[in-house]
């Protein structure tokens, strides 16, 4: 599997990534993330007992209004009110979880205190955090745009469905090596984006591929997801709670390969070029 | 070096801390058995739908399971404090408890569950209106007349605010009409005409609010048939032509046309001007899916006169009309086959009878055709062919009732076995044939039905303490029935003769 064809590129950078995984320590981010939200999953299920009842019943009520305080409303609403407060979760957590992730795939396996890398993502927060945002806004302006559209013309519904999911793994994909520009090279969030858009204009094609195939994974659970109204009234509310504790696990695993993949290609062609040896080929 | 500069400040932040973790651990017990309640009667609704989706496999475990569960749901809720969310699940529960109730035909435990829901709120008309009207319809299908008339005259002031004009529920704009029925049969002269007055004032409320509607047109039909039940026919009349001067552009003339033409032929001996009002009807409106029943009450007001062979060319004509309308094509059938039977041409007679009831068998004029055959026979005192055509009649109702089990036409076709029965005196066989309605339908109905006919029957073949006992048990077990009173003064009679 030799990284010098287009094919073994791709494939060079997924077995690096999960021959990765054999050091726990670059799963940490991982769990760290996929816990905070089961807690805010359960937080929404269980909103009604101590101690969860003390933050979570203003929440859901602020989410849902009143209605979402009873029952099967929470689950019904469970998916929408997840999203929104990963989203924000994100915003807080996620950011360092990816940026402490890449410094952890870059450093390929070298040992070095967790606290140094840990001190190195929190000196680049704001940067991560402003690069974040315009991802995000982005992100959200073709996930909202595709509805509004649909909205208007449903005979294409399909079509911008799909056109949705693609627009949001090429925002994605424009913003791939942000990340890994911001925190191991130390760029600002706008040089950072600038390089990152360069780069896209020459490995676009693998960051496209190695964003949207993990993220095929979740495509499944979002089905699911999408007929939480059937579920809850013909099966079990309950259902709805489990489907998204396994986007959970799914979103951890397309996190996992995505973030590893990318981080890999980046320490191939750019950073590994200047610092370090050229990786073997096996 | 601390973050808090002195201890004091320290113990400050621990007790905020302290209180927060408090605040944070301290349970909402109403909350909680809140969630567990609406969590119960979301169960307990699946457990409905299972049944709701083939009621015939659910067994009486199933409904008893589902209303228990109903039940321990609006015990827990009363528990709590009242509020809105409660007050529905409460609410729902014992509707769903009203509905499996009344699915296994519990008639008594439907009341009571919406006498409950009446009880809960009795100042809010948005629930209590339609809960006593279900529950006076209730007490009328289970021929508790005195009850339902109590639940009826509480709703009849507020029925026409409960009614939307274009899209009425027309059970709630027959309510005034059963209410003012129900004391049809009364021996109290005066309670019963004040049972009609209410009626009518409330009818004549609802043509008030609602002139050119649906609900305006039901009132006027109905508020005709309160005064026709009085024989106050002029009043029919007056009302009627007040009505067509008023909708002399509306579709719902011919309506008014038609019943006034028929009040004045039927009633009040005014067949010409009765006549001319369905003929401009017929020529006006040729399309009104009202023409073929005009043509069809012309036709009668021919034979009335004499005029056998115009009036046949006009039923004719009504057949041919009538291909959706089978009900109205047997009318006609069965008012040839008369016409026939009256000039002498019998087989022509005997053709339409024979007609009739191959062709149109789930129609009464269909039932009565082959009784009809028989009583011309015993007319005629041709007793062997009597007694073939009696034969013939109960082989064809014990078609009916094979064809048809357990249905109303079943029920009617085994009455008219036992009418055979009792025109040929064969009064063991007319008892057994009226005890097998209530076998065919198992109701209020079927029961009353057999009663009464059985009292009848013991009655005409002189086997008077057996009427007694019939008529006695059913004093008892249907006191608030209408026919009580007659019922009770038969008994005295019977028991003084």
């Amino acid at each position: 599997m030799s990284p010098d064809s287009k094919v073994g590129l791709l494939l060079w950078s997924w077995k690096e990534t999960l021959t990765a995984a054999r050091k726990p320590i670059v799963l940490l981010p991982f769990f760290v993330y996929a816990l905070a939200q089961a807690f805010i999953v359960a937080g929404l299920i269980f909103f009604m007992y101590p101690p969860f009842s003390f933050f979570f019943i203003p929440l859901q009520r602020m989410l849902g209004g009143e209605m979402a305080l009873h029952y099967p409303n929470y689950f019904l609403g469970l998916p929408q009110a997840f999203d929104l407060l990963n989203l924000v979760l994100s915003g807080i957590l996620g950011i360092g979880v990816v940026g402490l992730a890449t410094v952890l795939f870059a450093a390929n396996g070298r040992h070095a205190p967790l606290s140094a890398r840990v001190k190195i993502v929190v000196g680049r927060y704001g940067q991560l955090f402003c690069a974040w945002a315009i991802e995000t806004a982005l992100s959200l302006a073709v996930i909202y745009g595709c509805a509004a559209w649909a909205a208007s013309m449903p005979e294409f519904d399909r079509y911008l469905t799909v056109a949705r999911v693609l627009g949001v793994i090429l925002v994605s994909a424009l913003f791939a090596f942000t990340s890994a520009l911001i925190v191991l090279e130390r760029r600002s969030f706008p040089g950072a984006i600038a390089k990152s858009l360069q780069l896209f204009g020459r490995y676009g094609l693998f960051a496209f591929v190695m964003i949207g195939l993990p993220s095929l994974l979740q495509l499944p659970v979002q089905f699911v997801l999408s007929k939480s109204a059937v579920i809850v009234q013909k099966l079990n509310p309950e259902i709805i709670a489990g489907v998204v504790a396994a986007g959970i696990l799914a979103a951890m695993i397309s996190n996992y390969l995505i973030i590893g993949a990318i981080t890999n290609l980046y320490r191939l062609v750019a950073f590994e070029k200047k610092n370090n040896p050229k990786p073997q080929t096996v | 070096m601390s973050i808090f500069p002195s201890s004091a400040l320290r113990g400050r932040v621990l007790v905020l801390l302290l209180g927060v973790l408090l605040c944070a651990c301290s349970e909402d017990h109403n909350l909680m058995q809140q969630l567990t309640l609406e969590k119960q009667y979301f169960t307990a609704q699946k457990l409905l739908e299972k049944i709701y989706i083939n009621p015939n496999i659910a067994d009486a475990n199933d409904f008893k399971l589902a209303i228990a569960r109903f039940h321990e749901i609006v015990k827990g809720a009363s528990a709590l404090p009242r509020t809105e969310i409660l007050d529905s699940v409460i609410r729902g529960c014992l509707m769903r408890v009203a509905q499996l109730e009344l699915m296994r035909d519990n008639v008594d435990g439907t009341i009571a569950a919406y006498e409950e829901i009446v009880k809960r709120d009795p100042h809010d008309e948005e629930i209590t209106i339609p809960a006593r009207l279900t529950i006076g319809l209730l007490h009328e299908r289970a021929l508790q007349y005195g009850d339902a008339i109590d639940a009826y005259s509480l709703v009849l002031p507020s029925l026409s605010s409960r009614i939307a004009p274009q899209d009425p529920e027309m059970y709630l704009v027959a309510i005034p009409f059963h209410f003012a029925r129900m004391h049809k049969h009364s021996a109290h002269a005066a309670k019963r005409d004040e049972a009609y007055r209410q009626a009518r004032e409330c009818y004549q409320t609802m043509v008030a609010k609602f002139p050119n509607s649906k609900v305006g047109v039901a009132a006027v039909s109905y508020l005709a048939a309160l005064l026709a039940d009085q024989n106050q026919w002029q009043a029919v009349d007056g009302l009627l032509n007040q009505q067509i001067a008023r909708h002399a552009q509306s579709p719902e003339l011919p309506h008014y046309v038609y019943t006034r033409a028929l009040a004045l032929h039927e009633r009040l001996g005014e067949t010409a001007r009765a006549w001319k009002m369905l003929e401009d009807l017929v020529a006006k409106y040729p399309g009104h899916e009202l023409v073929p029943q005009a043509r069809f009450e012309m036709a009668r007001m021919l034979f009335a006169q004499n005029q056998n062979e115009p009036a046949r060319r006009m039923l004719k004509h009504v057949l041919a009309q009538s291909k959706t309308n089978p009900g109205l094509a047997a009318r006609a059938h069965e008012e040839i086959a008369l016409s026939y039977e009256r000039e002498g041409q019998w087989n022509y007679a005997l053709n339409e009878y024979r007609w009739l009831a191959k062709q149109y068998e789930i129609f009464p004029p269909a039932l009565n055709a082959l009784l009809r055959v028989a009583e011309h026979y015993v007319q005629r005192n041709e007793a062997a062919l009597a007694a073939k055509a009696y034969a013939e009649a109960v082989a064809y109702y014990q078609g009916l009732i094979a064809k048809y089990p357990r249905s109303m036409l079943a029920a009617l076709a085994q009455e008219h076995i036992a009418d055979c029965f009792i025109a040929q005196q064969r009064w063991d066989e007319a008892a057994a044939a009226a005890s097998g309605i209530e076998s065919i339908l198992d109701n209020t109905v079927g029961k009353v039905s057999t009663s009464l006919l059985l009292g009848n029957i013991y009655e005409s073949s002189g086997q008077v303490q057996r009427a007694l006992k019939v008529y006695n048990e059913f004093i008892q077990r249907y006191p608030q029935h209408p026919l009580v009173d007659v019922l009770k003064q038969k008994v005295l009679r019977l028991t003084n003769s």
